[in-house]
């Protein structure tokens, strides 16, 4: 079993997603076993406008452990990442990120891009 | 209106006359309530930002689509709960090079939009459109771009059907064309693009162009 330890920048209380990566897809949004569908599944709110097909940055979290624990990043995440308000050098897209250990990730106060 | 059997454009007005601001080339999110629960579902916008108390979305009835098979349900009067707009696959000013746009089927939806906004702005570099469709028969906006094309000598718009029987999403003919003609045929890497559609086509065809030496930031791509 893996956990995603979920901070919200806003002062929402933290949540601790536990799930066995073999069961992916848990929702029908975002890359199977990303932390998109992970949360989804968990009935954990992710804001993704773009239903998880990375056209956005609405999925934008901030790893705080375990970044080496995440699938290494595509060219599709490159490319929207750049636009992410509040980017930072541990960011990544919900969608894209598949979760291969326990991580810790924030959720910024603002996640809409224009 | 419908294009096709499965291709419909829907036109959303916002309540109580509110406008939506955004630039040619964004999405609005929907939130559908399905039976399996509310979802969220990305539709690019194909009016332009001039005319925003309208939002002209166009949709493809997908097989075993809970989403599509909702909003084609839907009648004159509905609403709808959306959110926006969303999106960096965007053009605000005419790129100080050649510009390339490729879309097939409905991805020709944010095309239509950011291709009035070039026009509209000026400038005197090339515009071609590249617009991909299974069948004659599924062209979207076709007599809206041979006007264009007349009136404005420096646009070149170009068919590029796919045949039938091709799977959704899929153009061979024209992933053909782009590399000949934008990859083979000379060694200009000034071009910018942009490119929509469903499918990995889209993805191959923004690894051609970067792989061939065009930079990351000139190939826009948005793929569904």
């Amino acid at each position: 079993m893996l956990k995603i330890h979920v901070i919200h920048e806003s002062g929402e209380p933290d949540h601790t997603v536990e799930f066995n990566p073999v069961e992916a897809p848990f929702s029908r949004d975002g890359e199977p076993g990303s932390i998109l569908d992970v949360l989804l599944g968990h009935r954990v709110h992710l804001e993704h406008a773009c239903g998880g097909k990375c056209a956005c940055t609405t999925c934008h979290v901030v790893v705080k452990e375990g970044e080496e624990n995440l699938s290494e990043m595509q060219d599709n995440e490159i490319d929207r990442l750049d636009s992410a308000p509040g980017l930072t050098m541990h960011s990544r897209l919900g969608c894209q990120a598949i979760v291969k250990g326990d991580v810790t990730i924030v959720i910024p106060k603002f996640t809409i891009n224009t | 209106m419908e294009w096709s059997p499965t291709t419909r454009s829907l036109f959303l007005r916002l309540a109580g006359g509110a406008r939506l601001p955004f630039n040619p080339g964004q999405f609005v999110s929907l939130a559908l309530p399905l039976e399996e629960g509310e979802r969220v579902r990305p539709y690019s916008l194909a009016s332009s930002p001039e005319s925003a108390d309208v939002l002209e979305i166009c949709v493809d009835l997908v097989p075993g689509g809970a989403g599509s098979r909702y909003l084609f349900s839907l009648r004159p009067g509905a609403t709808v709960s959306l959110t926006g707009p969303f999106g960096s696959f965007v053009v605000n000013e005419p790129a100080a090079a050649e510009m390339i746009f490729v879309g097939h089927a409905t991805g020709i939806a944010p095309i239509r939009a950011m291709v009035r906004r070039v026009l509209e702005r000026g400038g005197g570099q090339p515009v071609h459109v590249l617009h991909g469709a299974r069948a004659a028969s599924e062209i979207l906006y076709r007599e809206e771009f041979e006007a264009w094309a007349r009136a404005h000598p420096r646009l070149e718009w170009e068919l590029v059907l796919a045949g039938a029987g091709r799977a959704a999403g899929e153009n061979p003919r024209l992933e053909a064309l782009v590399a000949e003609r934008y990859v083979r045929a000379d060694a200009d890497r000034s071009r910018h693009f942009w490119i929509c559609g469903v499918g990995d086509m889209v993805r191959r065809l923004r690894d051609l162009l970067r792989g061939a030496g065009y930079e990351r930031r000139a190939v826009r791509y948005e793929q569904w």
